[in-house]
């Protein structure tokens, strides 16, 4: 109880309100925004960050990361274009009912979907996240190396694209992470002669360059659509209980699915909300209306994307491991703000862990309000050229990837790393990987090695005296040749006999 | 990736190609007599790690290449890349002469070049804001968060 009265008086402060209130409404509109998303909402945040107090700065980026993930369904409703990808099937059933004129009724199923979403897994997380740093905080040095190896696999293999490209990504941001000095010895690697690559790359620059540095290059390098028809919306209407009573299950079910998918590495919340809209569609008693406008589309989706936020943020605070770019940034954004997300977090420090519990159930709160309030203002907004937001977006970077450590050195980093992400982005290379590797990478290291210290240098003690790490290496390597297999036997010629 | 990235890759395999070079050029790097005394106390020397992540980026990348090839080729389309290499030559120039002239000037000179780049073109909006968000930027950072931005202080201007 002593926590729990540390933790209010830590959230309930004007700066922490005051943040939440602005990161929310900037993650709505950025997430509103066809093709930034979430981790360009907290890429544009971060500087925003560096001038704060700890929990001002953490509010701000949780009330972002939540918004983003309504946002995007703004968009889908009323200009057929999501916001994020997360938002994509939220078109299928929300922009028919726009055309139908029901543009602020379907913006309000959304609305309320997202809100109990966000809230169901906040729960979830309170729940799950402690049991999981409880049975983490038994792992040595070898367990924690497995369960790195095992989250990075499953990003890159999860990950869309290939899974070859996936593990290269992840391959790439882990040797990125050796830049620097040796952690157990301290010698320097990979400086080149080059001081500035003394104090190894930037996690922020690299980030800041290959998420919104890059997304502009590939909007630049497509040829102008035609012109955005937004729908105008007076606002949102929320529908009544007897529209809702039908659809209580679904809502729960969908919660559960988002905030299952978001504890899985790598998978995020454009999964989920396809992996719910589809279980919606073959178990609602409205199936057949599917895709022309129906409510349970819509629910279905938005509960599921929101919540993945909180799902999301049980590995991340629990064992320190990131399931995606966005929580990679959250963990980034953490460390630079002096908490170290992992196992110790939550018996070192439980306040702060509560803290960004009552902090996700009030930005949820704000959430709804801010939407329901501004929702016409949002509607607005979409009408920015997109030149002018991009405009905005790389001095935004700038301020981005230079305010983190005020070295110059960062900017040529952010630059570099937005080429080579543009380039991979052009190989269908995913992203995420490089930069979950690039996070972890030190951590990744630290623990093989302390581990080949305890077992004498022998890397096949790790599978001998460890049982949980062999058991997870097992479910790695499971994880690794379920792709090929699966893809050979899809690929296996027809029997001719038929049998 | 997006669906609308598909019909982007004219340069199918460069990027593998790329790939296997830099990793095997970081690899020989690795072997430099410089590295030959370091990992002092240590179970592997401090090159170990390194080597290991190296060769499974080299492995993945010739792997990837491989795909590359195997796989049915995209038709290059006629894309902006003028536009791209424009707005990274603007960006290039704005980092190199930042420190001297200050962020406001610099950003305002990247704000312009991709709004022209991109095509809008009208005056009466783009102006006011190159010239006023890095301006509002730099206030907000330098007084009112106490981050220090590149370049010359803004400590006269307000």
């Amino acid at each position: 109880m002593e926590s729990l009265g540390d933790s209010l008086a830590l959230v309930l402060t004007f700066s922490a309100l005051f943040a939440m209130v602005i990161g929310t409404a900037v993650g709505i509109l950025v997430g509103a925004l066809p093709g930034l998303g979430a981790p360009i909402a907290l890429t544009l945040l971060l500087p925003f960050t560096f001038g704060l107090d700890q929990i001002p700065a953490i509010m701000l980026l949780l009330g972002a990361y939540a918004g983003s993930m309504y946002g995007g369904s703004i968009s889908a409703i009323l200009i057929n274009t999501p916001g994020t990808l997360a938002a994509a099937s939220t078109i299928l059933d929300g922009y028919p009912m726009a055309v139908r004129g029901e543009a602020s009724r379907a913006l309000g199923f959304s609305l309320v979907a997202s809100t109990f979403g966000g809230l169901f897994s906040t729960i979830v997380l309170i729940f799950a996240a402690p049991q999981l740093a409880a049975v983490a905080l038994k792992f040595g040095p070898v367990e924690t190396f497995a369960t790195i190896f095992l989250a990075m696999t499953c990003i890159a293999t999860i990950s869309r694209g290939s899974m070859v490209k996936g593990l290269l990504a992840g391959s790439i941001g882990l040797f990125l992470a050796t830049v620097g000095s040796d952690p157990v010895t301290g010698d320097m690697r990979f400086d080149f002669g080059y001081f500035p690559l003394t104090s190894g790359i930037g996690i922020v620059p690299v980030i800041v360059g290959m998420f919104a540095l890059t997304e502009v290059y590939v909007r630049v390098l497509q040829k102008a659509g035609p012109p955005v028809v937004t729908r105008d919306v007076a606002g949102i209407t929320i529908p009544g209980w007897s529209e809702w009573r039908p659809r209580i299950g679904l809502l729960f079910k969908s919660s559960g699915i988002g905030s299952l998918v978001g504890i899985l590495p790598g998978t995020g919340s454009a999964a989920a909300a396809f992996i719910s809209y589809a279980e919606a569609k073959r178990s609602s008693p409205r199936s057949d209306k599917f895709g022309t406008g129906e409510p349970d589309g819509i629910i279905s989706a938005e509960a599921a994307n929101n919540a993945v936020t909180g799902g999301a943020l049980v590995p991340t605070l629990a064992l320190g491991i990131p399931g995606d770019g966005v929580t990679a940034l959250m963990v980034t954004s953490l460390i630079i703000h002096g908490v170290t997300p992992g196992v110790h977090l939550m018996s070192r420090n439980p306040e702060l862990v509560i803290a960004l519990f009552i902090a996700l159930f009030i930005v949820n709160g704000i959430m709804f309000f801010e939407a329901l309030l501004a929702a016409r203002l949002f509607s607005r907004l979409l009408r920015t050229p997109e030149p002018l937001l991009l405009a905005g977006v790389i001095v935004l970077c700038v301020v981005g990837a230079y305010g983190t450590r005020g070295n110059f050195f960062d900017l040529w980093v952010m630059l570099v790393a937005s080429v080579v992400g543009f380039g991979l982005r052009l190989q269908d290379v995913p992203l995420p990987p490089l930069i979950i590797g690039l996070v972890l990478g030190p951590q990744f290291e630290l623990t093989m090695r302390q581990g080949l210290i305890i077992s004498d240098g022998s890397f096949l003690a790790f599978f001998t005296n460890y049982p949980v790490a062999l058991g997870i290496f097992v479910v790695t390597g499971a994880l690794l040749l379920f792709p090929i297999l699966f893809r050979s036997r899809r690929h296996r010629p027809a029997d001719p006999k038929g049998s | 990736m997006a669906p609308e990235m598909d019909h982007l890759q004219p340069f199918r395999g460069l990027i593998s190609a790329l790939a296997v070079l830099t990793g095997g050029a970081l690899m020989l790097s690795t072997f430099q007599a410089r590295y030959a005394d370091t990992g002092l106390g240590a179970a592997y020397g401090t090159m170990y790690y390194p080597r290991l992540v190296l060769g499974a980026w080299i492995l993945l990348a010739v792997l990837s290449l491989v795909s590359d090839w195997t796989a049915p080729g995209a038709q290059p389309e006629s894309r902006r890349w003028g536009g791209v290499l424009l707005l990274l030559a603007c960006e290039i120039f704005a980092l190199g002469i930042m420190k001297t002239i200050g962020f406001v000037p610099a950003a305002s000179l990247v704000f312009v070049a991709t709004v022209l780049i991109m095509g809008y073109r009208n005056a009466w909006v783009w102006v006011p804001c190159a010239a006023l968000f890095p301006l509002g930027l730099a206030f907000v950072f330098d007084r009112l968060l106490g981050v220090v931005l590149p370049g010359p202080s803004l400590t006269g201007l307000f």
